[in-house]
């Protein structure tokens, strides 16, 4: 059974269309990376499935069931962490922890061990009584995070939580998610860090103006464009027919020769290194150093949704 | 009630306000009305005296009459008739009028009133320190008056007898008394105006907390955030409606309360009906202020920003109120104004209210729930206003995080 289930969604701000008759189906216990440019629809997809925002077609199930605002069943299963850092000044680490908790869990007891798994499953322990404005970035992205997760939700939406965040925090937060999804919870991740999504997610939908571009594991989508991996060899003279021998193989999109470095841009291609170094071979090139990077999503990424500036 | 408690610890980390506005001006109140004094008049009249010099190098009648007439009004201090003398005398402040009075001034000053000329100069000094010595030329000048008129009506009078004769004449003076007036300030006047002082404080404390509270709790993300969970829109609003109401309560109840303890004897003094009256009334005046904060809350005003609107609408509602000066005295214009202001109402209300005698009638019960009324409405206003902001608000790019985002309200 689908998690989040959401059929023909289509969302209007005035003249602009948002969302194109969007689709998403996400399975229980998976990661999904939702990806796009800015202003692609997936906040506004987002919240519409939370039901912050109104939508003018499709239908959006949860949990198997079909949402609305007043759901609050099926929003008492939910986990949201915003993009922004949602907490109050005013109170302590943990009072706002206890205060969020609190909307999902009515039980004292139950409440109070879930904000100490919650301070403890962020590393806030020694922060529990500050205020949020002695925390530093960092800690209050996680902060953030212990707000939304603290009840222990079946779903959690992740708005790119790693913003601002240094590296030590952020491979905190990450390692947080995984154990979280190891624990049960399905998890919806956006965000622009690719290596991140790629890292984290099983599957991932990449979205443009409000429409679906691609969907699969990372490595799916990787073949879905054609990308293969990138080659550099160093090469004191290599002879044009060489060049020519490299540029005509099936995988090879390009291969260039700036006098000392071979550069070759493969497609998809089981043995692409091995091609190129069996015809270096038979011109007589001895390689120096040889490079083989394999496509990252950034790759993928730009590929499917352009390379062209968004606002 | 997590919305609820939520509220009060927010307001807890912002306690400088009530203790400041709620409590700080509800003890400036109770201490400006402690110290009026009015109608105190248990003692007698008792005219200034200042102390005076009087160097007399004429030493006629008239110089001497002089004198006397200045012993009526002051205490006299000798000075030697010496520059150096009078300069100390009078900035030591050891004398507040100091006259010289010159050689053969008697003579010339009758001889002048008998022909109509300009009379000879005294060389006169006044003290800097008060102004009691003007009040003693104006006893020099009255006698040396009543001798001019004197000696041109008697020609043929005697230098001494017009000197006499003008004494005899301003010795005739008016009877002093105090007579207690309907001005006087009784226990229950002075109640009334810590009623009044009131408006200031409950005004800008209320105001000011209600907007500091809602603005903490609809900040948009938090807002967002409190939305997506299952507490619905409607409980939300209503837990933080009570969390408003909690605060203007404990407002109402210190501010009466601690006038009432600190005014036993007015509260005595007046009926049931009419100390239950002031109460309301004063409980319908918080309930504008706590409309006013939750606009100000509306619109995301800033601390510093509800403070200014707090103090500035709290005082102008306080001095059309008559809190700063009585609304008699204030032209009719200003007191159409007045009228259109709360703290005119609530202070009609409270005045009719505390002046209640004896089982209430209808009729003296009608013109306060009249004003009990006006006040209901100017809430009844500001709320609905508050509310359309509200609305609009959520419907802006701020609340939705997406440009002309739409909110949906369960």
């Amino acid at each position: 059974m689908n998690i989040v289930d959401v059929k023909n969604l289509v969302k209007r701000y005035g003249t602009t269309l948002a969302l194109d008759h969007f689709n998403m189906e996400i399975e229980r216990g998976e990661v999904f990376g939702l990806l796009g440019p800015n202003g692609s629809g997936k906040t506004t997809a987002i919240n519409c499935i939370l039901q912050l925002l109104t939508y003018d077609k499709g239908t959006i199930e949860l949990f198997g069931e079909k949402m609305s605002s007043t759901r609050y069943d099926l929003k008492r299963r939910i986990g949201v962490v915003p993009q922004n850092v949602a907490v109050f000044e005013e109170l302590t680490v943990r009072e706002n922890i206890d205060y969020f908790c609190g909307l999902y869990v009515s039980d004292a007891a139950e409440r109070r061990a879930c904000v100490n798994d919650a301070i403890e499953f962020v590393g806030l322990q020694d922060y529990a009584k500050h205020r949020p404005k002695k925390l530093s970035g960092g800690l209050l992205r996680r902060l953030n995070i212990a707000c939304g997760i603290a009840h222990k939700p079946e779903l959690a939406f992740f708005d790119e939580p790693t913003v601002a965040v240094d590296p030590q925090s952020r491979a905190s937060i990450l390692q947080g998610i995984t154990e979280m999804n190891e624990r049960g919870t399905t998890v919806v991740y956006t965000s622009h860090y690719m290596e991140e999504v790629e890292e984290l997610c099983n599957r991932i939908m990449i979205m443009d103006k409000g429409r679906t571009l691609a969907i699969g594991t990372n490595a799916q989508l990787k073949i879905m464009t054609g990308i293969g991996e990138r080659i550099e060899v160093d090469v004191l003279d290599l002879p044009e027919a060489a060049r020519a021998k490299l540029q005509g193989l099936d995988s090879v999109q390009s291969a260039d020769y700036d006098g000392h470095v071979l550069r070759i841009t493969c497609g998809n291609g089981q043995h692409n290194v091995s091609d190129v170094l069996g015809i270096l071979r038979a011109f007589d090139v001895t390689p120096g150093r040889i490079w083989a990077e394999p496509p990252t999503l950034n790759d993928v990424f730009l590929e499917i949704t352009g390379r062209d500036l968004r606002d | 009630m997590r919305a609820f408690k939520c509220a009060l610890r927010v307001m807890r980390a912002h306690l400088i306000f009530p203790i400041v506005y709620i409590i700080g001006l509800s003890f400036m109140g109770i201490f400006m009305a402690m110290s009026f004094n009015f109608g105190q008049a248990d003692e007698q009249f008792q005219p200034e005296r200042g102390d005076f010099a009087v160097v007399d190098r004429d030493t006629s009648a008239v110089s001497a009459g002089i004198s006397e007439a200045l012993s009526a009004k002051g205490g006299r201090i000798e000075v030697a008739d010496d520059r150096q003398a009078f300069q100390d005398a009078v900035a030591k402040g050891s004398v507040d009028y100091l006259l010289v009075v010159p050689e053969g001034y008697g003579d010339a000053f009758t001889t002048a009133a008998r022909e109509g000329a300009e009379p000879p100069s005294l060389d006169v000094v006044f003290s800097y320190y008060s102004a009691e010595g003007a009040y003693l030329d104006e006893a020099v000048g009255s006698y040396l008056s009543a001798v001019r008129t004197i000696a041109a009506a008697h020609p043929e009078a005697t230098l001494n007898k017009v000197a006499n004769d003008a004494l005899e004449a301003i010795g005739h003076t008016a009877h002093t008394t105090i007579l207690e007036t309907g001005s006087s300030m009784t226990e229950v006047d002075r109640f009334l105006f810590y009623l009044q002082w009131s408006t200031y404080t409950l005004f800008a404390g209320i105001t000011v907390c209600i907007g500091v509270l809602t603005a903490a709790m609809g900040r948009t993300d938090v807002r967002r955030r409190s939305l997506i969970s299952p507490l619905s829109f409607v409980s939300y609003n209503v837990q933080l409606g009570l969390a408003c109401l909690t605060i203007t309560v404990f407002a109402w109840l210190w501010s009466f309360g601690i006038g009432a303890a600190t005014f036993p004897q007015a509260v005595a003094s007046m009926t049931i009906s009419g100390i239950i009256w002031c109460a309301l009334s004063m409980f319908g005046f918080c309930l504008i202020p706590l409309a006013v904060g939750f606009l100000l809350g509306q619109f995301g005003a800033s601390i510093t920003m509800s403070n200014a609107i707090g103090n500035i609408c709290g005082m102008v509602v306080s001095f059309l109120g008559g809190a700063w000066m009585p609304l008699d005295l204030m032209s009719p214009t200003v007191l159409h104004v007045a009228q259109c202001m709360p703290g005119y109402w609530y202070n009609k209300a409270c005045d009719l209210a505390a002046h209640l005698s004896g089982t209430p009638t209808l009729d003296a019960i009608v013109p306060i729930l009249q004003s009990v009324g006006v006040l209901l409405l100017f809430t009844a206003v500001l709320l609905v206003i508050a509310l359309l902001v509200a609305r609009l608000r959520t419907r802006t790019s701020t609340a939705g995080g997406n440009a002309a985002a739409q909110t949906v309200i369960s």
